[in-house]
């Protein structure tokens, strides 16, 4: 053997740097050439690595501690890992495979403990007015529950909190935040909540419709490897349209990724979902407390390094999304979230045409746009995107796919799913929940959260057509009720956030405020003389306030949910009707009560008829009953059934003896008191109507339903005459002024606007 | 090389978060090996010890998900010990007050051979390093080629030396080095990631 001359010893930074992997070449040469003979070095690189001893010292292999694999400790840990491994889920996971039996995961106990007993055969309990069925999954700190609503003969999917965190701040504060910001947001591709519900006032819950389908992530999974062009153009389309909707409200979503994509079965309509870790942009910053939010593999680089964010960062994650259906793998990788987080940062993503070359150039410059590392050179808004994507699903596609494996780690074989899935399903099982929950159950298809069908209209309006005289903005949260005071000089809002809101009606400027309830105020009305204004709200409280000088007058507490409110025509009594479908009517003065039985379920609106003798009341169980009130009697003078949905509004006809009802079913009906039928039917409204008010000589009739328009309908004829498009947000209530010269309209997006009436 | 920040954040820290369900699933891959093992060192049986290792771990996550301990009172390490070995003397007790009675004297001589207090810190001490050594090679394996990582390997825990494994492989004792200290090292920044501080 020839002898080795021993050259110098490096310097400890020329080690550290070879061991970084920091080095040229050619050094790297020549320092492992010097560690070939050199023993101290040897010793130093290894203290270098190991920061002192201690490392090497419990060396050992993993076969020697781990128990036997006939051991009890197994089950033992897998049972530990489902009861307490929270999973960080999408809405939903109910699986309807061919084994529906399989489904139900265990009925937790605590579960029931929070549920109201029973009362239907085949369901586990109640939940306000719903009979739940079964646990259906849970994401991340919520359960969702399948329930049905008698009232409205549909089902629907709750949204609940874990009652275990109950107590848990942080867990309600997200579960509320979740809540919020997703109800801020109305678009047909994203899934919308109906309401939020107290369950014993103390545990929030949402209520929304349950439809049936898949996430994208089960489809990739299915597929197991690119989507069809056309498909990867539809669904990125629609997903950014959704993505706009939520930038538009100032929400980041911050966990952009297949599983948060819902495609509707049917329809195929996609729905962005799962809401829990968005936050408004000023926000963003909790990053830094260390918590992992979202899944590292379709994460921003901004988020990975825990820098604060903007909505360009969801782009980042959908640009991941739009390559994972490109190529059928996300575009960074790794066997642990720390080196895949390394690769968001600083690596490069393969190109896509090189792994799909049917994929066109255009679609592959969007995604390599989308993934620039700094968020001033990605395309600036989820609307341009769907816009440019939108241009791609007119030109023809065609070319057979040749399927490459990828090859950017070593061992990989077939593609992502190769040797490593293991590691995939350990990666994507914790940020993926969803994947967890269909290994566990072994089933397909699931069912989702989503709304009904929505006519396609992107959240910004066209801008032909009538616009609004005035918007009254306070910006506080959905408005439930408005009306005109007699005089017409002031308009009162009824805001979600227990205030009232007063503004003139001409000039549009905030005149008062009231901090009316200590929980949304569903209605209002003023007295016929204008003196008195009632409120009415979920905290049970009726307040009866002063108009001169806006302070209370008085108050009464009713213990219960008050949902409708009408005074009598000449003040004197004033009607309430309650969630539990009770309808009062309270001498003004005394506060005597004429109680009637009332409806089956929620009542949503009362009107008393111009001459104050009848009271019509509309509910959630599909009916229309009128009262005749008379002697401190109230006497049931007729039913009007017809209707397919719950009745959110009822009308007096001003001159002749017919009522009017809007329903859930996107109907308005004319009920001839005489003859005890229906009169006419005023269709034409794609969604629930709210609310419905004649005219001053009900010569017209106007409606404001959840599609978000206003109408004017002919009464005699039926004929829609016009359309008020502005609002984006349900249209929840409205009113015709005095002198039936302009009508004002109430939504949920937190404006009311006043629109000119022609005669 | 700069780290991303999430990996600073340690896994106590992590699994404060119930939305965290990967940090909740290292921490049991790693924590549950050791009570468990430790159980069976002191004479529990393996249904008994599989037991314990489950009421550690619930005590542990605590009834909210979140972490039932307080660092002002000593390291993780410290305190999950102590709460292992007071559940396993409290149902070895049990066990001896039972086994009294049966006049069973094989099984009582056996629940009398308890080692020393002093050396149930060291050997806590040391199945605890073990693991999460083995836990943490577990989870960087595949980020290193074959050959890296077998002169790791064969070096560091089957304890070749650099020549034998270097002719081996096919790599020079110097590469041998090279290789090994760069898994070393990656190793520390992962046992990092879920230290006790």
């Amino acid at each position: 053997m020839a002898a080795q001359i021993c050259t110098q010893c490096p310097p400890t930074g020329d080690l550290k740097r070879l061991i970084d992997g920091d080095i040229a070449d050619g050094d790297q040469s020549r320092l492992t050439a010097h560690l070939d003979v050199c023993e101290s070095c040897q010793k130093k690189i290894e203290d270098i690595a190991a920061g002192g001893p201690g490392l090497l010292a419990c060396a050992c292999s993993t076969e020697n501690v781990r128990p036997e694999r006939t051991s009890a400790y197994w089950p033992a840990v897998r049972e530990l890992e489902r009861e307490l491994v929270k999973v960080s889920n999408g809405p939903l996971a109910v699986t309807r495979g061919q084994d529906e039996a399989e489904i139900t995961t265990a009925i937790d106990e605590d579960v029931l403990k929070f549920l109201d007993p029973p009362e239907e055969p085949g369901t586990i309990g109640k939940l306000g007015r719903f009979h739940v069925v079964e646990l259906v999954g849970k994401g991340g700190m919520g359960l969702v529950l399948r329930a049905l609503d008698v009232c409205l003969q549909r089902q629907v999917a709750l949204k609940v909190l874990d009652p275990q965190y109950a107590k848990n701040d942080l867990a309600r504060n997200r579960f509320i935040r979740e809540a919020r910001a997703a109800a801020s947001i109305s678009h047909e591709n994203v899934v919308a909540v109906h309401h939020v519900e107290k369950h014993r006032d103390e545990f929030p819950y949402l209520v929304m419709r349950l439809i049936t389908g898949q996430s994208l992530q089960d489809l990739l999974d299915e597929k197991n490897g690119p989507l069809e062009v056309s498909e990867i153009v539809r669904i990125g389309q629609q997903t950014a349209a959704g993505l706009a909707a939520a930038h538009e409200q100032t929400l980041i979503h911050r966990d952009i990724k297949p599983a948060n994509i819902l495609l509707e079965s049917g329809t195929g309509k996609v729905l962005l979902t799962d809401f829990g870790l968005a936050r408004a942009t000023e926000d963003a910053k909790l990053t830094q407390t260390g918590f992992v939010a979202g899944t590292p593999l379709y994460m921003s680089p901004e988020q990975a390094r825990g820098d604060t964010l903007d909505h360009r960062s969801d782009l980042f994650s959908l640009g991941s999304v739009l390559y994972a259906m490109s190529t059928g793998s996300p575009p960074f990788q790794g066997s642990s979230a720390f080196v895949v987080l390394r690769a968001v940062t600083e690596g490069r993503h393969k190109p896509v045409r090189e792994i799909n070359p049917k994929v066109p150039v255009e679609l592959a410059s969007i995604i390599d746009h989308l993934l620039a590392k700094k968020p001033e050179e990605r395309i600036q808004s989820a609307a341009e995107v769907a816009e440019r994507l939108s241009h791609l699903s007119t030109t023809p596609l065609g070319m057979p796919v040749v399927r490459r494996s990828t090859n950017g780690l070593p061992r990989l074989s077939r593609g992502w799913w190769g040797r490593n899935a293991r590691w995939v399903a350990i990666t994507l099982l914790a940020f993926n929940g969803l994947l967890l929950l269909s290994e566990l159950t072994k089933l397909t298809a699931w069912t989702v959260i989503g709304q009904r069908q929505r006519n396609p209209q992107v959240v910004t309006l066209a801008d032909e057509g009538q616009k609004p005289l005035l918007t009254l903005d306070a910006g506080t949260g959905p408005i439930w009720s408005v009306a005109y005071s007699p005089d017409g000089e002031t308009v009162a809002t009824a805001i979600d956030d227990g205030s009232v809101r007063l503004w003139n009606a001409h000039t549009g400027q905030l005149r008062g405020r009231i901090t009316a309830h200590q929980s949304p105020v569903w209605n209002l009305a003023y007295n016929h003389d204008g003196s008195l204004l009632a409120t009415a709200g979920d905290d049970g409280l009726v307040m009866l306030w002063d108009t001169k000088s806006n302070r209370e007058h008085d108050r009464h507490d009713l213990k219960t949910p008050i949902r409708s409110l009408a005074f009598s025509p000449d003040g004197k009594h004033l009607a309430t009707g309650t969630r539990s479908g009770e309808v009062r009517v309270w001498d003004i003065n005394t506060w005597k009560p004429i109680t009637t039985t009332g409806h089956t379920g929620v009542v949503m609106s009362l009107a008393f008829s111009p001459d104050g003798k009848l009271l019509a009341s509309g509910g959630g169980d599909m009916m229309v009953n009128i009262w005749e009130i008379q002697d401190g009697e109230a006497r049931e003078r007729a039913k009007f059934a017809g209707h397919k949905g719950g009745v959110y509004a009822v009308a007096f006809h001003p001159e002749e003896n017919k009522v009017a009802s809007g329903s859930w079913d996107r109907t308005i009906r004319l009920w001839d008191l005489d003859t005890g039928m229906e009169a006419r039917r005023y269709e034409g409204h794609k969604e629930d109507i709210w609310s419905v008010t004649f005219c001053s000589r009900g010569l017209f009739l106007a409606s404001g339903s959840e599609d978000r328009s206003a109408k004017i309908w002919d009464t005699s004829t039926g004929k829609e005459l016009r359309t008020l498009k502005g609002h984006v947000g349900t249209i929840y209530s409205i009113d015709i002024s005095p002198d039936s010269k302009t009508i004002v309209t109430g939504s949920r997006d937190g404006t009311a606007k006043i629109w000119k009436l022609k005669d | 090389m700069q780290a991303p920040p999430l990996t600073r954040a340690s896994l106590l820290v992590r699994i404060q978060d119930p939305h965290d369900a990967e940090a909740w699933r290292q921490f049991f891959d790693l924590y549950a090996p050791v009570v468990y093992g430790f159980a069976r060192k002191r004479g529990l049986q393996d249904a008994d010890a599989a037991d314990l290792m489950q009421d550690v771990l619930r005590s542990v996550a605590g009834a909210a998900g979140r972490l039932n301990y307080d660092p002002a009172k000593g390291t993780f390490r410290g305190w999950l010990f102590t709460v292992t070995r007071n559940k396993i003397y409290n149902l070895l007790d049990k066990q001896r007050r039972q086994t009294r009675g049966s006049g069973d004297s094989g099984a009582h001589r056996q629940l009398n051979e308890v080692p020393a207090p002093e050396d149930d810190q060291k050997d806590w001490d040391r199945d605890y390093e073990r693991r999460r050594f083995a836990w943490a090679a577990d989870r960087i394996r595949d980020e290193f080629q074959e050959n890296t990582w077998q002169a790791f390997w064969l070096t560091a825990v089957d304890g070749q030396s650099a020549k034998d494994a270097g002719s081996k492989l096919k790599m020079t004792p110097g590469a041998i080095y090279v290789a090994k200290s760069r898994v070393i090292a990656r190793l520390r920044e992962e046992i990092e990631t879920m230290s006790d501080n």
